[in-house]
């Protein structure tokens, strides 16, 4: 039947306009995000931000002599991300050069400066976020979902299951039933873990413009927009969604001025990477544990997952399917 | 026009069964949508543009978007018990001549996986692919789902397709005004993957007005047979459409023209089955119009519509010169 194909003759008329076209990308094998800090941390003194590099570079060097890179020489690339999102001075110049000159000391080379804020929304005014938003399926209820519940997550909530529950049954008996919280895909016990996504406080710095320009994204979303970023899994039309800016020897005073990610070493390797370690300090364990919750329900898209297979396929890279497993971390001990 | 439905588990698992369900309606609007505003109000993801074509007839295909299961999958009477699912299905818009809009969602169903639900990221890395937990006989399923007698346990396709459809509704340049009434139609298709195998299929109509499909066929075929299926239900809800607007027509107290123009100028120039059908499908479209004769139909039911129209304009006229004779 299949076969029966009435005129073998090849076509003439060829008309394919298919929407979105994705596009290759020059890949490391690891980022590795080396450190990080808060903006009131990079405004102060110098010798917290210096300890904190002279602790990353062992394990700097360490990601490096291990990258998992299918037997090709290994592609390592550096990143920090410059938290600007929830406060920031008009002092961009003076922090770069603080904080280049204080990894460089440490013998941490930073090859790409990138901005939090970037991970909301882009220099442009492209709402980078609502790309994870948008992709964000709320886990099924066991026995729950049988196809027609809205696929995207609206409360603003990202959980792993369900809440524990407490009411009062007969208002006359006054007794209480409490039922604890659950994760759905538990392993014998469970590790409930409810994440807050964005609040309507207003955009940091900017001005009221709609319902999701008055999002105010929370510390993990934009982490985990960010770990997405640099595995190359967040495109707009087929292009990374956050693209890299060769730096042009001169920072902008004010923040939103900078380009979303800056190339601040020539000679670096691509920014974009099969895997990602993030060393950071040991306070960001919740952070990043919230971090891997978001990614567990982002569902990215198809074409773009086969790009990167493809990629990987053809030169032997291992590449695990499910995302949270391209990450890893190193958290740096507290304390002085 | 389908995007590439790739191998679907990472693993190497293939999916035994392909169930799926088309759902097909006038789209909310008065006057159909210009390719340039079709294009953005099916770009239902940002940062990604929908899929289109300009020739012979404008179409526009969404991106997939995906919802969450666990849900139990249908099985006939004393096939046992029914095997619960958990993973995700896909769902696209599309939306042909600016003007018809149909829900279409599917999903792959791995039998034989995991035997107890995993954490989500196990699900969320293959998209459109569910596992059941429980063992199930691929026929069963097939069987089961085709029945199509849906409730809040069993899976719902339909459902999912209809709230795709709705995600139109809010769009800007629709007007809520349709000039015509119109039923949404449904068809429901079921694949047993059978590589190898030599590939069959039953195209069913019974009486609750649903189509059924089934089929028997090679993985690579999917896409193509997931575009069948879109085209066989748009013809057949074109046909019912144009059926029911002339038997409407007919009925005393009504203005024919009222429900004539309508169907004529919404309806009349969409009839082109080939149009998007892929190659590998055109045997199986001929072998059905040799026996339903779809298109024979249409033209029938469109020569009645216009020998109605064209008899009512000489009556109009006449009308006219015997008031202008008196």
């Amino acid at each position: 039947m299949f076969s029966a194909v009435p005129d073998a003759a090849p076509s003439v008329f060829h008309e394919r306009n298919q929407g979105t076209t994705v596009q290759n990308l020059g890949l490391s094998h690891l980022s590795v995000a080396v450190g990080h800090f808060y903006m009131d941390e990079l405004e102060n003194g110098e010798e917290p931000i210096r300890t904190q590099f002279e602790r990353v570079k062992p394990w700097l060097d360490a990601a490096k002599a291990s990258a998992i890179s299918g037997g090709e020489r290994p592609r390592v690339s550096t990143c920090f991300l410059v938290d600007d999102y929830f406060q920031h001075w008009p002092d961009a110049p003076q922090i770069m050069e603080k904080l280049l000159r204080l990894s460089r000391e440490a013998g941490v080379t930073i090859d790409y400066v990138a901005r939090e804020s970037a991970c909301a929304r882009r220099l442009d005014g492209f709402q980078t976020a609502e790309l994870v938003a948008t992709r964000l399926l709320e886990e099924p209820f066991p026995e729950g979902a049988n196809g027609g519940r809205p696929p995207i997550s609206m409360s603003g909530w990202m959980s792993n299951g369900k809440p524990p529950r407490e009411s009062r049954v007969l208002e006359t008996m006054e007794s209480h039933v409490w039922e604890p919280a659950h994760e759905f895909g538990e392993r014998n016990h469970s590790i409930y873990l409810d994440v807050e996504l964005w609040d309507s406080q207003g955009r940091p710095g900017g001005e009221d413009d709609g319902e999701l320009g008055n999002r105010r994204y929370s510390c993990p979303f934009l982490a985990a927009v960010w770990q997405l970023i640099r595995l190359g899994l967040l495109r707009q039309d087929g292009q990374p969604a956050l693209k890299v800016t060769d730096f042009d020897g001169e920072w902008r005073t004010e923040w939103d001025q900078c380009p979303d990610i800056v190339k601040v070493n020539p000679s670096a390797q691509p920014f974009y990477a099969y895997r990602s370690l993030s060393i950071l300090p040991r306070t960001f364990l919740p952070i990043e544990h919230s971090v891997q919750n978001i990614i567990n329900h982002f569902l990215p898209d198809p074409a773009v997952v086969e790009s990167l297979d493809r990629q990987a396929g053809a030169k032997n890279v291992p590449l695990p399917p499910v995302i949270a497993d391209r990450l890893s971390h190193f958290f740096l001990a507290g304390g002085n | 026009m389908a995007r590439p439905v790739g191998p679907s588990d990472p693993g190497g698992q293939r999916p035994q069964v392909v169930l799926g369900a088309v759902t097909t309606g006038l789209l909310n609007t008065s006057e159909p949508l210009p390719l340039e505003a079709a294009r953005q109000a099916l770009a239902l993801l940002p940062g990604v543009s929908p899929d289109w074509h300009r020739h012979p007839i404008e179409q526009v295909v969404s991106p997939d978007i995906f919802f969450g299961l666990d849900c139990r999958l249908a099985v006939p009477p004393g096939a046992g018990s029914q095997p619960r699912v958990i993973g995700t299905a896909r769902a696209r818009a599309v939306l042909t001549a600016g003007h018809i809009l149909q829900g279409s969602a599917r999903v792959e169903v791995l039998l034989d996986a995991n035997r107890r639900r995993l954490p989500w990221a196990h699900y969320a890395a293959r998209t459109g692919v569910v596992e059941a937990i429980n063992r199930a006989d691929p026929a069963d399923l097939v069987t089961g789902f085709l029945q199509g007698a849906v409730n809040s346990t069993v899976l719902d396709l339909g459902k999912t397709g209809a709230y795709v459809m709705s995600l139109l509704d809010r769009v800007p340049q629709i007007d809520r005004q349709p000039r015509l009434k119109t039923e949404t139609g449904r068809l429901l298709w079921a694949v047993h993957v059978q590589d190898g195998a030599e590939p069959d299929s039953l195209v069913e109509l019974r009486d609750d007005g649903m189509l059924r499909v089934r089929i028997g066929t090679p993985a690579e075929l999917l896409p193509q047979f997931v575009e069948f299926c879109e085209i066989l239900a748009l013809h057949h809800w074109l046909l019912s459409a144009l059926r029911n607007a002339f038997e409407r027509s007919n009925r005393r107290g009504r203005r024919p023209e009222g429900e004539l123009d309508p169907a004529l100028s919404y309806l009349g120039h969409m009839w082109n089955p080939e149009a998007h059908l892929p190659h590998e499908m055109r045997g199986l479209w001929q072998r059905l119009e040799n026996e339903a004769q779809l298109t024979w139909e249409w033209k029938s039911t469109v020569t009645r519509v216009r020998d109605k129209v064209s008899l009512l304009t000489r009556k109009a006229i006449e009308e006219a010169l015997h008031k202008e004779v008196v």
